[in-house]
């Protein structure tokens, strides 16, 4: 439904992650970046936003490191996010370990490096001369990754974070076909159950590389397949009308889509496991990335109708009449990019425009409220894969700032200036002022970056007295404050003295001179 | 009032000077302008340069041959963080021009 007029509605503060679909229309590419700051009318437009921001920009492997040309996947991963980027100057796929902030990234011995430039931990796959989807699983700190179009060139690859240091990056390997431990081609992979699935399989065998409908799953937990651990979605099976697209768990369901139907697989374990019947013969994933988990076990998805949403083994709801601009206006279904902000209960859908062609337009669905927000304006960038990424510890700052002092005072600024008591990565301070006596704490600013230890507090009166306090916040939890205290009371000045004593007097130098 | 010889060449020079408050930081802007035929309005006085602190004169290049009548000047001082403070009108006691 749509409802114009509907009250201002914010989304963000971030969207963390996503990246840059490397299109040459735009000026920037090879970064990941998050959005932030939105905000949506529910009316049709996108009122205050800054836009995407560049939060890191990713480097390629070779002797002077440029930047990569695409970002083609994104995901939480343990405490950080794992990145997947694309050259098409060394047709190299690169793999990039990065902090949950997206503001600093690992290297193979797990150090964080201190700079937005990241080098990659690992070389996914080489000779590859165009970006494509990415699937990244994870489970326990190892991350499997499938090249969406692996064919019989692109390994399934495994990232062990927990390995080392340093951690490693190998080929996966499974026994597909009973002839032992292999290498594998899957053209997905996800985790359901504390068990890898991955699909479109192959094994090393040519004949046996193409399986558009099979799903093969790790037993146990994330180890070795075998060749009877699988599953088969379709009618007809082994026909590429019933290719898997993608499979998304949401709830306890993991939902596998192929482009026109959605087949359900529920239980409790590998003995368990049912897929007897799909929910929908008839709306699918639209791509790869146009599904997302929401909350409370919906799934929330784009078919090549539009908009659909979905939970437990009931049949699909059709969302798509809520959104008829939007629909009309999609250049190709197929690279829909969902995700969920938790943040603000918001499904978002982000797809190429098909008025301006080049950049990402924005709509969303708000989950409590059940009402469409958007379509929208473009974001500024041409958006290929999304991710929610949160802190996984979220810690709060270890301390207050400590020790105040004021200087600098003037009659209408002062500089506030403390000993930090948390000074990681993420940390922000926030400064806050008032007259002395007065109820109202006025807020300077909230963002004093992690490190720094001073802010110029600006517009006061002449004359003055005035006190400010100080706080750490980290993750969304604040310190207790500093202040006000004895150092952070001042008074401002009463404006400037003029100068005295003024005098004006004519001279001539060269020439005759004066009469 | 200076006179001067307009078939001499050379240049005439006005030189404002004041002594400053003695805060630290400040620094002082300067005002000059003319001829006029009575004192114009501070905020008239067209801006011709910031002193920087611990300066108390400044030289304005008037050229040549510069008109002949009353000139004027007036000076305050300023400081990041604070107003200005208010201006301080040179007494009209000197003119230059033609003899």
């Amino acid at each position: 439904m749509t409802a114009p007029g509907f009250p201002l509605v914010r989304w963000g503060p971030f969207v963390r992650g996503v990246v840059d679909d490397g299109n040459p229309l735009l000026d920037l590419v090879g970064s990941a970046r998050y959005i932030r700051n939105g905000a949506l009318s529910g009316a049709g437009r996108l009122l205050v936003r800054p836009g995407t921001e560049v939060a890191l920009t990713l480097m390629d492997d070779q002797g002077t490191p440029a930047e990569v040309t695409s970002v083609c996947a994104i995901i939480a991963f343990g405490d950080g996010a794992l990145a997947v980027g694309h050259s098409t100057v060394t047709s190299k796929f690169y793999l990039y370990w990065l902090n949950d902030s997206l503001t600093d990234w690992y290297n193979l011995s797990k150090a964080l490096q201190g700079t937005t430039s990241p080098l990659p931990v690992g070389v996914l796959w080489s000779g590859a001369g165009a970006p494509e989807n990415v699937f990244i699983a994870e489970g326990l700190g190892v991350a499997y990754l499938a090249h969406g179009n692996a064919a019989t060139n692109f390994k399934t690859r495994k990232f062990d974070s927990t390995a080392g240091p340093p951690a490693t990056l190998t080929d996966f390997q499974a026994d597909l076909r009973g002839s032992g431990l292999e290498d594998t081609y899957f053209r997905g992979v996800v985790s359901f159950q504390q068990h890898l699935w991955g699909w479109g399989y192959g094994s090393q065998a040519a004949s046996d590389n193409d399986r558009p409908e099979l799903l093969r799953f790790g037993q146990p937990f994330f180890a070795a397949m075998k060749q009877g651990d699988s599953f088969a979605v379709g009618h007809r099976v082994r026909s590429y009308r019933e290719r898997v697209v993608a499979a998304i768990v949401a709830g306890s369901v993991l939902y596998v889509g192929t482009n026109y139907s959605l087949w359900p697989i529920t239980g409790f374990g590998r003995n368990s496991w049912d897929k007897s019947r799909p929910v929908d013969d008839s709306y699918g994933f639209a791509g790869p990335f146009a599904g997302t988990a929401a909350r409370n076990g919906w799934l929330y998805y784009w078919s090549h109708r539009g908009p659909l949403r979905v939970i437990g083994l009931n049949a699909p709801e059709p969302l798509f009449e809520g959104l008829p601009k939007a629909t009309g206006r999609v250049v190709s279904d197929t690279k829909i990019v969902a995700t969920f902000d938790a943040d603000r209960d918001q499904v978002l859908f982000l797809y190429q425009d098909q008025t301006s062609g080049r950049v990402s337009r924005l709509a969303a669905f708000d989950t409590l409220k059940e009402i469409w927000l958007g379509p929208d304006g473009d974001i500024g960038l041409g958006v290929r894969s999304a991710a929610l990424v949160q802190p996984t510890l979220a810690p709060a700052p270890a301390g207050p700032p400590t020790t105040a002092s004021t200087t600098n005072i003037g009659s209408t600024v002062a500089t506030a200036n403390w000993v930090n008591g948390e000074a990681g990565p993420g940390t922000k301070t926030q400064v806050e002022y008032r007259q002395q006596g007065a109820g109202n704490w006025i807020v300077a600013t909230q963002s004093v970056a992690a490190g720094q230890t001073s802010y110029q507090i600006t517009g006061l009166q002449p004359a003055t007295a005035y006190e400010w306090r100080a706080r750490h916040t980290r993750n969304g939890q604040g310190s207790t404050y500093l202040g006000p205290v004895a150092g952070s009371q001042f008074l401002t000045t009463n404006g400037l003295a003029p100068p005295t004593a003024v005098a004006l007097r004519f001279k001539h130098v060269g020439g005759g001179g004066p009469l | 009032m200076a006179q001067y010889d307009p078939d001499a060449p050379g240049q005439w020079y006005a030189v404002v000077s004041w002594h400053n408050s003695g805060e630290g930081g400040v620094s002082t802007k300067v005002y000059f302008g003319g001829p006029f035929g009575s004192p114009p309005a501070s905020e008239t006085l067209p801006f011709v340069g910031t002193a920087g602190p611990g300066i108390a004169s400044l030289q304005i290049n008037l050229g040549s041959d510069p008109e002949q009548g009353t000139y004027y000047a007036q000076v305050r001082h300023t400081k990041v963080g604070s107003p200005d403070s208010d201006f301080v009108p040179v007494p009209p006691t000197d003119t230059v021009g033609p003899a």
